[in-house]
């Protein structure tokens, strides 16, 4: 116990606001996730901001006020102990590029500019193939894979990148449910390792099996903490009958008068 | 300079009127281009006209026609069809080929162009009068045409102005909301054809007066320009037009005056300024001035606002600080620059925009005290605090101890409209989640009745 | 074209080839040919275009940049116009000025890449400058700039040259005007295509196909793509008086559209639209020197390599639409006669 409080938490965010044109998708959000092996979900209704606070949290999108702390550091320094999946919708998938192909990206973070992937390399790529049991479509072009199939061929590439923090932004939408317990699966692997696992998750009703911290979300932060405690039949009522309206005309005014149109 | 003469001289007449019928079809139909969220596709079916200018000039060549304006008449039906068939092109490969949008325009563009240079490098030897003709169409030629083509074009850019007044309402339909437009039984694949007929009937119009190549100029730029100053569509469409003909006409004049001016000054040089870049840079300067000075969406406009703005939070947080002292207190300079910890001249111009506005008076000794309107105005901040605070912590279950950042954002941002639904909402509230008391309404209000 | 010097003259399409293949043994056997014939220099100028701009055009189609490509293409001008007087003004150096009339157009290596550095600038920062303070759609934005700065360009451009027709020998070429300076110059623009590729292969290929990613993944993804459009800005510049800014677009999007029908690798699809750009630029040198002595029409060779990677685009296409009705119906026969021979 007392060398889980010594550890830096996971994720720490502090007032952290972001606008997407003119309604704010995220208001002051406070989080504050523990290290140490945890799985956690963020729920919350349809556009209230639960990818923008991955991506946020990811760098890839900056937020108008507040800041993220993975691991106790900024972003940028520790980009090599992170993974991310994105979401199926975000990848172009008539790309000419076979699934060995996507999972060696996972090495590449790790690869000064100039060398080409090694044998080694490779190996490990078909291991990781075979791990979510894709190894024999290891040279299929990725628009010939099932949705299951190509949420494994993300999944490997993640697992090369061998990281403490794993982001997920619904890897379970749209498949299969054998491929959601395999994938589930893989994941309690991870987790008896000791990483962290942040996944945006759409389907309540299995949040309590899957999920060990849950973070409640809808524009402001609801709730955040372990399952059990968090995860009530009250908690989620405020989560999706919220008032937003009166927020949400307050915050596009406010960005009329700082100076958009 | 007599302007009225560019109308009434036979040599200037006929290329003045036909630019000004260019820009006036191009900066309509461009527009809708622009609301329809397809300013490119403009670009490619001009280019794709090419192949049809050339073909359509040899193909008239074979007819012994006395004048030429018939076969500029066979020239711009060919030029149609060519345009038409690019179209048709690029819907084959986006739809049939899934090939992406992007690709698919460019692709469409240069192979299009390429076949027209093809055709026109054919005839360069053979049909060098034609030839040279062709290429007139690049870049558009005005100064040679002649006053028969004129009904012409302004037939076709009347044409393409009632297509527009027929069919206003279901295109506003269309361009706002399509599904819904369609689910409510438009016959939305009509209205795009219709769209698609217009686009190739201003291409025609303009193709002799700006040419190919800069015809996307003149669909896009009267658009942009008119755009940030209403948000009416006729209004839109109106001033779209109006851009379009200006810049035309002022183009025109530029270029014949520029032209003589260096005919004087460097006779050996022998050539003219075309005509068809100064348009577009008419064109452009008008939307780059309008993107800058329009009112309320114009960044001039912007930045205006965010400085006021920002002077206001900063006004409104003096008041609240005299607030926080009491009723009758009073401060001195020093003390507002410790609260405002701004620079001098902001505190000076704040302190200066309060008493002019009535809310503070000098008392003797160069204190400020607030006066009662003041007073009902700091009470009026306060409450929309805390207001905001409750809301926060009951409708959207923020904690206690984080809704205060957010409220000192949110209360200088009231309309009167939000203050009262948010009164609507909350009730009539004595205490805030701090359990602070909120000043009344009938405190807020000035003048106390 | 010197007609009597001209080791093509009056040859027809096979004869054309045999002709090269006799000049090319002859150069291997160490016999140097007087000059390069006009034919094997718009050969030579159109292979290096071709592999330039097939390396550098899969990626453009891939990153949905044609329109960025498209943009530049007509920036470029204003480029060009820029170097040159920088070029004049600052260096004095007489040799690399557009000027003085038709035909004695040309521009150095370094002036090139100046120019393709200034085009590259004022494109990208621009676009995103008037797009993101003026909150316009990016398509609008983009034409808005570019079609201005065109026009700028045009009209410096005319002043500067006094030549009332560089504008069309800008957006068609003048293929016949080249000289062997344009051999050096196109290829040097191809080693650097090609070794950008080659340097980049790993970082090009995933900012293409996962930008979010490659961004997580910490990438440096703004470099990429900055470096990506100065390429592609040289590239542009280096074909304008070849083919013209216009008809480079068909050599960056078409071979690569065409390899894309055929492979599903992205080195066999880079291969391949190599291949198909290099034969489209072969045949229409000597298809364009066929028609010229056979049927004594004169065309030019940029608009007929064009016009050929269309052709093959359609050919292949066309092909691959029947490859894959032959297969479906012959897994349907296969399947229906299983079906049919499957026991109760």
């Amino acid at each position: 116990m007392h060398s889980q409080e010594r550890q830096e938490p996971a994720i720490e965010v502090s007032h952290l606001t972001a606008n997407y044109q003119k309604a704010p998708v995220l208001w002051d959000i406070n989080l504050l996730i523990p290290a140490g092996g945890r799985m956690v979900a963020i729920v919350g209704p349809n556009g209230a901001g639960k990818s923008t606070l991955l991506k946020v949290l990811l760098g890839l999108v900056s937020p108008s006020s507040g800041h993220v702390r993975i691991l106790g550091r900024p972003l940028e320094e520790v980009r090599r102990s992170i993974a991310y999946i994105p979401q199926r919708g975000d990848v172009d998938w008539d790309f000419p590029i076979t699934s060995l192909d996507v999972v060696m990206m996972g090495c590449y973070g790790r690869m000064p500019l100039l060398r080409w992937p090694s044998k080694r390399d490779r190996d490990l790529a078909q291991r990781m193939l075979q791990k979510v049991g894709m190894l024999p479509y290891a040279h299929r072009q990725i628009s010939q894979l099932s949705g299951g199939q190509q949420q494994r061929i993300f999944l490997a590439r993640a697992l090369m990148q061998d990281a403490e923090i794993y982001f997920m932004d619904e890897p379970f939408a749209g498949i299969d449910a054998v491929t959601e317990q395999e994938i589930f699966h893989l994941f309690q692997e991870l987790q008896k390792e000791k990483k962290t696992l942040v996944v945006v998750h759409h389907d309540l009703s299995t949040v309590e099996r899957y999920f060990d911290w849950v973070v409640v979300l809808n524009t402001c932060l609801i709730a955040s903490g372990p399952t059990s405690e968090v995860f009530q039949a009250e908690t989620i009522l405020r989560a999706y009958g919220a008032n937003y309206a009166l927020l949400n005309e307050a915050a596009r005014l406010k960005l009329y008068q700082a100076g958009l149109p | 300079m007599d302007l009225l003469h560019y109308f009434s001289d036979p040599v200037l007449r006929a290329p003045t009127i036909g630019c000004m019928l260019m820009g006036f079809a191009a900066s309509l139909v461009g527009m809708l281009m622009l609301l329809k969220r397809q300013a490119l596709i403009g670009e490619v079916l001009s280019h794709a006209a090419f192949p049809g200018i050339v073909a359509g000039a040899l193909v008239a060549s074979f007819f012994p026609w006395e004048t030429g304006d018939l076969s500029q008449i066979l020239v711009m039906a060919s030029a149609a069809l060519a345009c038409l068939a690019g179209s048709w092109a690029v819907s084959f490969l986006k739809v049939r080929m899934r090939i992406r949008s992007d690709s698919a325009l460019c692709f469409v563009l240069a192979v299009f162009f390429g076949v027209g240079v093809l055709l026109a490098s054919q005839i360069q030897m053979t049909h060098a009068v034609l030839y040279k003709q062709s290429l007139l169409f690049l870049y558009g030629q005005v100064a040679t045409m002649t006053d028969a083509m004129i009904p012409i074009y302004a037939l076709l850019a009347f044409f393409t102005l009632a297509i527009v007044i027929i069919l206003y309402y279901p295109l506003q339909a269309l361009l706002f909301d399509r599904q819904f437009a369609t689910i409510n039984g438009l016959r939305t694949t009509l209205v795009d054809t219709c769209v698609s007929a217009l686009l190739i009937l201003a291409i025609v119009v303009g193709m002799r007066s700006i040419g190919v190549v800069l015809m996307a100029g003149m669909l896009i730029a009267p658009a942009i320009a008119a755009r940030p100053w209403t948000h009416r569509l006729w209004a839109c469409f109106v001033l779209a037009a109006v851009f379009g003909v200006v810049s035309s006409f002022l183009g025109n004049v530029v270029s014949v005056e520029g032209s003589r001016l260096l005919a004087e000054k460097y006779p050996e040089w022998k050539f003219s300024l075309p005509t068809g870049p100064l348009i577009l840079l008419f064109a452009a300067a008008f939307a780059l001035l309008s993107l800058f000075f329009a009112p309320k969406s114009g960044i001039l406009a912007r930045i205006i606002r965010m400085a006021l703005f920002r002077q206001r939070i900063a006004r409104e947080h003096l008041l609240k600080a005299l607030w926080r002292k009491g009723r009758n207190s009073l401060i001195s300079q020093e003390e507002a620059a410790e609260m405002l910890s701004q620079s001098l001249l902001i505190r000076w111009f704040c302190l200066l925009w309060l008493s002019w506005e009535g809310l503070l008076t000098k008392e003797a000794g160069g204190l400020y005290c607030l006066t009662d309107k003041g007073w009902a105005r700091a009470c009026r901040i306060v409450r929309l605090h805390r207001l905001w605070e409750v809301y926060l912590v009951d409708y959207l279950s923020q904690g206690v101890d984080k809704v205060h950042r957010s409220a000192e954002e949110l209360e200088h941002v009231m309309s009167a409209e939000l203050e009262t639904e948010l009164e609507k909402l909350l009730g009539d509230l004595r205490f805030d989640p701090h359990s602070q008391p909120i000043p009344s309404r009938e405190e807020a209000t000035w003048p106390t009745r | 074209m010197a007609h009597a010097l001209n080791p093509y003259w009056g040859k027809d399409f096979t004869e054309v080839f045999a002709v090269l293949f006799k000049r090319l043994w002859g150069l291997i056997q160490g016999q140097m040919p007087a000059e390069m014939a006009t034919d094997e220099i718009q050969l030579l100028v159109l292979l290096a275009i071709s592999v330039g701009c097939s390396l550098i055009g899969n990626f453009l189609v891939l990153r949905k940049m044609t329109m960025l490509a498209n943009s530049l293409s007509h920036t470029v001008l204003l480029g060009i116009v820029g170097a040159q007087v920088s070029w004049i003004l600052f260096l004095r150096d007489s040799q690399s000025s557009i000027g003085g009339g038709h035909g004695q157009q040309f521009l150095s290596l370094p002036a090139l890449l100046f120019a393709s550095l200034l085009s590259a600038l004022l494109t990208a920062w621009l676009t995103r400058l008037i797009t993101r303070k003026a909150h316009l759609e990016e398509g609008a934005g983009i034409g808005l700039v570019f079609t201005t700065l065109f026009a700028v360009g045009l009209i410096s451009l005319t002043l500067f040259t006094r030549d009332s027709h560089i504008g069309t020998e800008v957006v068609m070429g003048n293929i016949d005007a080249l000289h062997s300076d344009d051999v050096a110059l196109t290829w040097s623009v191809a080693a650097i295509d090609c070794i950008t590729v080659f340097l980049l292969y790993r970082l090009l290929k995933t900012t293409s196909f996962d930008l979010s990613f490659s961004r997580a993944l910490g990438l440096p993804c703004k470099i990429v793509d900055a470096i990506f459009v100065l390429v592609t800005a040289a590239t542009v510049i280096g074909s304008f008086r070849a083919v013209g800014v216009l008809l480079v677009l068909a050599y960056l999007t078409g071979p690569a559209l065409t390899a894309r029908l055929v492979t599903h690798r992205l080195p066999l699809v880079i291969g391949a639209s190599l291949v198909f750009s290099s034969l489209s630029s072969i045949i229409a040198v000597a298809l364009s020197r066929h028609l010229l002595t056979v049927y004594q029409i004169s065309v030019s060779t940029a608009g007929l390599a064009v016009v050929l990677i269309a052709i093959l685009f359609i050919i292949i296409s066309a092909a691959t639409w029947v490859f894959t009705r032959y297969r479906q119906s012959a897994i349907l026969a296969i399947s229906s006669n299983t079906h049919n021979s499957l026991p109760l």
